[in-house]
């Protein structure tokens, strides 16, 4: 009986392990890849030829489903295959409408300021932004990235003046009656005698910056006395360098002069609490010692409390009457804080694949201002459409799976050069059917993607030398690392620069772009009718990379 | 009164769950063994798998249409013979696929530069011969963009 259930499993076992749907999946491995290898091979030749032949995928995919019904004859194996052409794009806040308009072309215009108050906490609503979906069947999944060109106004400072409430130690005669500007004066007729004061109370808030810090005093003398002033931040151990005043007037000013010792040591609110922070008065003579009157020293505090805040987007689909649709979400993409300066801030967000269901509706995304530390008389502002910003700076979105407007759409192909950011695409949807395996509507999408970003150009004027720096990415935003000089071409206001002029030098920005990039130095030395201090340059930079995809990015660049 | 209690049927219970145990270990083992199969119909299995791997792997390192493309045949030879195991002999052909007005002509590519590894005798003599389809539709590099499809017969046999 053993015997004979051993062998019935072994046959079972070795018949799954070594059947044929094995075979299949090679099969499947080979057509997968090679239609990838078809689409690639379209789009380096669609990019490379003049006049764009847009037909060249279409019929490259038709010859290629008969191709493989060949290779594989006896498998009953069906390829069809369409192009179609979605991929991530870049959407820009535009000032035009209402609500505002996302565009894709960048800023063209002069710029505004989308503001809000942060003097309470909460989200605030900065502006509504729409996309008309004419056209679009879907939207395929894909992380957004959202930029911000967001910052807060300057916040107004706050200040302290505040007494003492002890002395410390020190030796001179009635020494509280300095704890008020009341004309009952501390005073001593004794050369280098000191007092101190402390218990100043000051309550700031935690978190404030403390911009400046000041001691006053209020004193005169019956001679021709001086007065030192200084203050200390650790019970007495540390002292600030002394301020000796020049000879103090002969009856009382009722008037304070203030000492600025913001620059004795880095100031916190700990070193202003009532155990750390005290200060001292000194009787400094002038000849023979006579009395030295004190009314008065207190202690100003400058300090400013930043709100705290960071910019968010709700996203929805709305209907052509304005009505919502469908909300998707609410609350994403947070950025980092905002700061007083203005900053290109960014957040991520992953949209889920949303199938249109009206093609007259709109996608809406809504800018936010998450305050979470209120601050009164301070202002949130976003700046959308300022032609003036370098494209990185844009209020934008990137990423947002849609079909192509570029040059040409048509069966999956398309181009959109010329442009600091541009792109060559193609993309295909296959379904494939191997009768003999019983597998029917197997379907993959392959697409293929080289995109160019100019992100900066300099100009060395002494080694009249242009910098251009760019990314190089393609499918799901991969860098390309693999290029050398000869993928390059490059030209300067029009005219090519030889290969022997220019150098490529590939680096990890690990400062701005968390990438690798390419540097390309462009000797500019031979270009012809170069003025002697050019301000303004035309770069256009071609890239063929190792498929032989072809990109042409433009950016106008003034110094 | 005091009642027994029949604890027969639990003991039936642990002899089953014991004897699940003996029957999954029994499979375990024996699939081990399952592994390299006598039968000439699973050993050319093996090798078909192991065949495409090796195409399937190169193609993905854009190496195979290179090498296929620019007739570098004899790098094509020595990335199969490392590619593959040293008692496997494999034999390439590679057919250009020619469409005459009313018919499809495959055309031998590397007609007078064979590329194999091993005694061409044992593909006569062995009694399993393993053969491996595989298309390249074309090749796209920095110079060239075609669509132009091959098509690998590649066999292989043990030594």
């Amino acid at each position: 009986m053993m015997v004979s259930v051993s062998t019935i499993m072994y046959s079972a076992v070795t018949y799954y392990r070594h059947e044929r749907w094995e075979e299949y999946l090679s099969i499947i491995d080979n057509v997968k890849l090679g239609s990838q290898r078809v689409v690639e091979i379209s789009l380096a030749d669609y990019t490379n030829t003049t006049p764009l032949n847009n037909e060249t995928l279409r019929d490259n995919l038709n010859q290629w489903v008969v191709d493989v019904k060949r290779a594989y004859v006896g498998f009953g194996v069906v390829l069809s295959g369409s192009g179609t052409v979605a991929f991530g794009q870049t959407l820009y806040a535009h000032q035009e409408g209402t609500p505002y308009t996302l565009q894709k072309n960048p800023s063209d215009a002069s710029g505004t300021n989308l503001s809000t108050s942060m003097a309470s906490t909460g989200r605030q609503l900065l502006g509504r932004f729409v996309y008309p979906l004419i056209g679009i069947t879907s939207i395929p999944a894909s992380t957004w990235i959202v930029y911000y060109r967001a910052w807060h106004s300057t916040v107004p400072a706050e200040i302290l003046i505040n007494s003492p409430s002890s002395t410390p130690a020190g030796t001179w005669t009635n020494p509280t009656d300095g704890y008020s500007s009341n004309n009952q004066y501390a005073n001593t007729e004794t050369d280098e005698a000191t007092q101190q004061y402390g218990n100043y109370s000051f309550n700031v808030p935690s978190g404030a910056t403390i911009n400046k810090v000041e001691v006053g005093f209020e004193a005169y003398t019956a001679g021709d006395e001086k007065i030192g002033i200084t203050c200390s931040w650790d019970n007495g151990t540390t002292w600030a360098t002394e301020y000796t005043s020049s000879k103090l007037p002969s009856s009382d000013p009722n008037d304070v002069t203030w000492v600025d010792f913001t620059a004795s040591t880095i100031w916190n609110i700990d070193k202003l609490s009532d155990a750390n922070f005290r200060t001292q008065a000194r009787g400094v003579k002038q000849g023979k010692m006579s009395t030295v009157y004190l009314d008065w020293i207190p202690v100003r505090v400058t300090y400013t409390v930043p709100p705290s805040a960071h910019m968010d987007v709700n996203t929805s689909i709305l209907k052509s009457d304005g009505t919502i649709r469908q909300a998707i979400t609410t609350d994403v993409a947070n950025s980092g804080a905002l700061t007083a300066t203005a900053q290109t801030l960014s957040g991520t967000y992953t949209w889920a694949a949303y199938t249109v269901v009206d093609q007259t509706d709109y996608l809406e995304i809504d800018y936010y201002v998450d305050v979470t530390t209120a601050k009164a008389g301070v202002t949130a502002y976003l700046r959308i459409d300022d032609n003036a910003l370098a494209t990185a700076d844009q209020t934008r979105i990137a990423n947002i799976m849609l079909p192509s407007e570029g040059e040409e759409n048509e069966d999956g192909l398309t181009i959109d050069w010329y442009k600091p950011e541009s792109f060559s695409a193609a993309s295909a949807t296959f379904t494939l059917d191997i009768t003999s395996a019983g597998l029917s509507g197997y379907q993959f999408t392959t697409s293929s993607l080289l995109g160019v970003r100019i992100v900066e150009v300099a100009w060395d004027v002494s080694k009249k030398e242009l910098t251009i720096s760019l990314i190089v990415y393609k499918e799901d935003l991969i860098t390309v690392t693999n290029l050398k000089k000869g993928n390059f071409r490059v030209s300067v206001n029009g005219t090519d620069i030889k290969e022997e002029d220019f150098t490529v030098v590939r680096y990890y920005d690990n400062a701005t772009y968390n990438c690798f990039m390419y540097d390309i130095y462009c000797n500019l030395f031979k270009l012809p009718n170069l003025p002697p201090n050019p301000k303004t340059f035309l770069v256009s930079v071609e890239v063929i990379d190792t498929r032989g995809i072809k990109v042409v990015a433009e950016q106008l660049h003034q110094e | 009164m005091r009642k027994t209690r029949n604890r027969k049927g639990q003991m039936r219970i642990i002899e089953a769950i014991l004897a699940s145990f003996v029957i999954f270990f029994a499979v375990v083992f024996i699939n081990t063994f399952a592994v390299t199969p006598s039968s000439p119909t699973y050993e050319t299995s093996e090798l078909e798998k192991l065949g495409h791997n090796v195409l399937h792997d190169l193609d993905d390192q854009r190496l195979l249409a290179r090498f296929v493309y620019n007739e570098e045949w004899k790098n094509l030879t020595a990335a199969l013979t490392v590619c593959l195991p040293p008692d496997v002999y494999f034999n390439l052909t590679i057919y250009e696929l020619k469409v005459d007005v009313s018919e499809v002509k495959l055309v031998v590519v590397n007609d007078n530069a064979p590329i194999y590894y091993g005694n061409p005798k044992v593909f006569e003599t062995a009694s399993s011969v393993a053969s491996v389809t595989y298309i390249l539709p074309g090749i796209s590099n920095q110079y060239q963009a075609n669509y132009d499809p091959r098509i690998l017969i590649l066999q292989l046999v043990r030594g």
